[in-house]
């Protein structure tokens, strides 16, 4: 559960609804009987809280579901969530921080034939919206997933070989009613039914792994891409290497028209089928992850990433007692390699790709240093510089500046363990760009005492804006409880206007002063 | 046993799931372009000399629309009065033009279902659109036809146009030739529209003023049954002046299941902002 009350602050541009005060509460209740399991979770948005995507208001029963589930053979009618291979072609979630709840509607089966083979069959609608009840989209989206561990297949293989492998392949297929379109004077019909299919593959040989996945869809003229009937196509390939102290990985991906939505006119959060994640890190300080965090650019780009985890030895000069780790991440997206088409062809097809490579519009470097030591038993710090130049055009996180920002982000951490009940921890962080709001301090106190009770202090600064009135202290400070598997926080302070992410998806949050209480239990 | 009972409903699952894709294919008007290395220098079309007002009667109708035919005697009575004025299509579209019980033929066409759905934005049968007086968004009931019919053929011609064709069966293509001529100047873009009407069609029609209200063996008359240009035609001046007259070679595509003998082809220019019909012209596909 989370309330929020708001007051008006006109210099950070903090506005009130008119009911002074927002909540978004989610209760779920499971009952589960040897093999059989039921649930439902109730829903109240009253009113939603401000920046929450639209379509959620009321209270209800939001999800419900039935399942039936032995060794082989798992059977869900109802509400489920599901995801295919890396989801880039299906998958299903809920992330009620985002707004995000796509839940399927229908039925899944989810089956065991053979040791090492593994089949799913989903068929149902996927949840638009929330008005009290559950309200789904009009698409139909149909599918089937295989996935074939052929060293489990084999026992000879498993029980003596140090290679693995894994194959697996989907099909989705979306259907919703259509006529026609006009564009430009043509009229093109509409495919009611849109398929997609994917491969993958998944080879381990020692510490070596690599695994794959190649996504195509069909013509799915849609809002996303303007209406056009352009194949879709997507590809991942990660390349990973791992000892003891030593991890490396290389990552490459090409996502070219694959918005897949079970409704051709949605956006933004409404029915997606499937999830397209970033290449780039996904940080957590917070000027590096709520300033300029990217998201995949759906309609298409070409990117890349490499990451490499060194542990400095431990009793080594530089190790010290404990070791230190050392994380290196770079990564680089672009748009796609294109040529636009004329003519009915441009209408049509709207563009054609000519390679899988870079196209001549950089959307994100993000290089990133992070140092992490721990000098004591009670003292442990960490340094991270983050190198950004990030195009708010590809990726629209803020309005006030429209190409690329430069920018350079240094973290300084410092967790200090006071004695056995009491830890304090400091962040400084300071961001530094020529371009949009300017420079940026932010300074972050916690105070732990265990194994009850925690406060944080959290000031943003943005003490290099041009506009000398929008050099703003965001003061936020809160309480936090827990005991349990129950915590309760209160918070007061200050939010700035930003862009909240969770895992390459994001959303925009508007400026709020007020008081936030926070809740959540289980039993 | 058991086993090969699951690996039989997963491959059916699987089976059916494999229909599910729909490819559509770039429409051919990208290549309407006459095809001189086939059939030589084109042949011209007829001469204008006296410019004529004529009027496109668009009637929608549906084969289980049962107040449908009341239009078409509406139509027939129209064009019986101005045979040579009056460019009739029937336009099945909507709802009632579905396939159901013994309306067993589907007479739609993605071009009359845009016209009904995208343009009129409507599923009600029968309605018509004169000349598309108006713009292409508006419709009218039947009983006001024939008094806009008279107001339109009242006007002063703007434009008009001769179309002249082949047909080219071994290819199956026809050829179509097409003079346009400007009586005043014009803004702004004009196109041209081609369409292919069929008639007569023996098929079934749900009629409430006949008994039985089926009739297995109605008699369909200039049913819309595709068009060269795209529903919304191509264009073909821009800003024309006075007195310009232009003449254009295409070259389409030809259904060869089709009888040609049954076929007129009706031609009209709109204004290219709001629809409306300029003029328009019909002959008989095989003269």
């Amino acid at each position: 559960m989370m309330w929020q009350q708001y007051n008006e602050d006109s210099i950070i541009g903090a506005r009130v609804p008119e009911a002074k005060s927002a909540l978004n509460s989610y209760g779920n209740i499971t009952y589960s009987y040897g093999d059989f399991t039921a649930g439902v979770r109730f829903e109240s948005y009253q009113e939603a809280l401000l920046g929450y995507p639209k379509h959620f208001t009321g209270t209800g029963i939001g999800s419900r579901y039935a399942r039936y589930n032995n060794d082989k053979l798992d059977i869900t009618v109802g509400n489920f969530y599901e995801q295919f291979g890396s989801g880039m072609i299906l998958r299903s979630y809920w992330e009620p921080t985002l707004g995000i709840d796509n839940a399927l509607d229908g039925m899944r089966v989810l089956w065991q034939p053979y040791k090492g083979i593994y089949l799913k069959g989903i068929y149902g609608h996927q949840r638009y919206a929330f008005d009290s009840r559950l309200i789904n989209g009009p698409g139909i989206v149909r599918g089937f997933d295989a996935d074939v561990n052929i060293t489990e297949l084999v026992p000879a293989i498993d029980t003596t070989s140090r290679f693995r492998l894994t194959l697996g392949g989907s099909f989705v297929s979306k259907y919703e009613a259509g006529e026609n379109i006009e564009k430009g004077g043509e009229v093109f019909a509409l495919p009611n039914n849109v398929g997609a299919v994917s491969g993958r593959a998944k080879i381990e040989y020692d510490n070596f792994q690599l695994n794959g996945e190649y996504v195509r869809k069909i013509n799915d003229p849609n809002k996303d891409n303007g209406d056009i009937y352009k194949v879709g196509e997507a590809i991942m390939l990660n390349f990973g290497y791992s000892k003891k102290g030593l991890g490396i990985n290389l990552n490459g991906k090409m996502v070219d028209n694959m918005a897949f939505r079970s409704s051709r006119t949605a956006e933004l959060f409404e029915v997606p089928i499937n999830f397209l994640p970033a290449l780039t890190k996904q940080h957590t300080y917070n000027l590096a992850a709520t300033l300029y965090p990217y998201a995949t650019v759906i309609n298409g780009e070409s990117g890349y990433s490499a990451e490499i985890y060194y542990t400095i030895p431990k009793k080594s000069i530089l190790g010290g007692k404990y070791g230190t780790n050392i994380s290196l991440n770079f990564a680089a997206v672009n748009s796609l390699d294109t040529t636009q088409l004329s003519g009915i062809e441009g209408l049509f097809y709207g563009y054609q790709r000519n390679s899988i490579g870079f196209g001549s519009t950089k959307y994100v470097r993000d290089f990133n240093l992070d140092i992490k030591k721990k000098v004591s038993s009670d003292l442990s710090f960490g340094l991270t510089y983050y190198y950004f130049e990030f195009n708010t055009l590809a990726t629209p996180v803020t309005l006030t500046y429209k190409g690329l920002v430069f920018a350079d982000i240094f973290v300084g951490e410092v967790q200090y363990k006071l004695n056995a009940k009491q830890t304090a921890r400091i962040e400084l962080q300071n961001l530094q760009t020529e371009q949009d709001k300017g420079d940026w301090a932010t300074v972050v106190a916690e105070y732990t005492y265990s194994p009850h009770w925690t406060i944080s202090l959290i000031d943003q600064y943005n003490y290099g804006n041009t506009d000398a009135s929008a050099r703003v202290h965001y003061l936020y400070g809160a309480v936090a409880y827990s005991k349990g598997s129950n915590r309760i926080t209160v918070g007061y302070g200050k939010r700035r206007e930003g862009i909240f992410c969770i895992g390459g998806v994001c959303r925009a949050v508007p400026a709020s002063n007020g008081v936030e209480i926070t809740l959540s239990s289980s039993f | 046993m058991k086993s090969t009972k699951y690996i039989f409903i997963y491959v059916l699952a699987s089976l059916m799931l494999l229909p599910s894709c729909d490819i559509i294919e770039l429409p051919d008007t990208a290549s309407l372009a006459f095809r001189e290395d086939l059939y030589g220098t084109p042949a011209q079309p007829p001469a204008i000399s006296d410019m004529i007002q004529r009027v496109l009667l668009e009637d929608f109708t549906g084969h289980q629309c049962g107040n449908c035919p009341e239009a078409h005697i509406v139509a027939a009575e129209i064009l019986d009065a101005h045979p040579e004025h009056i460019a009739l299509v029937a336009i099945h579209a909507g709802s009632l033009a579905g396939v159901f019980g013994p309306y067993t033929s589907d007479w739609t066409t993605p071009e009359g279902e845009f016209y009904l759905f995208s343009q009129i934005g409507s599923d009600q049968l029968p309605t018509g659109r004169i000349n598309r007086v108006g713009g292409a968004n508006s419709s009218s009931n039947f009983a006001q036809w024939q008094t806009q019919v008279t107001e339109q053929l009242a006007e002063i011609p703007q434009a008009d146009l001769a179309i002249s064709t082949e047909l080219e069966t071994e290819n199956n293509h026809v050829n179509v030739h097409i003079r346009t001529k400007y009586g005043v100047a014009r803004t702004g873009n004009i196109k041209l529209t081609l369409m292919f009407a069929e008639g007569p069609i023996i098929a079934p029609q749900l009629n409430y003023d006949a008994d039985p209200e089926l009739i297995t063996d109605y008699e369909h008359k200039h049913m819309l049954r595709g068009t060269g240009t795209g529903a919304t035609g191509l264009v073909v001046a821009s800003n024309p002046t006075t007195n310009q007259e232009d003449v254009i070679h295409y070259t389409l595509p030809w259904n060869p299941t089709w009888d040609p003998q049954n076929f007129e082809l009706i031609g009209f220019l709109t204004d290219g902002e709001s629809g409306e019909v300029i003029n328009v012209r019909k002959i008989d596909l095989v003269p």
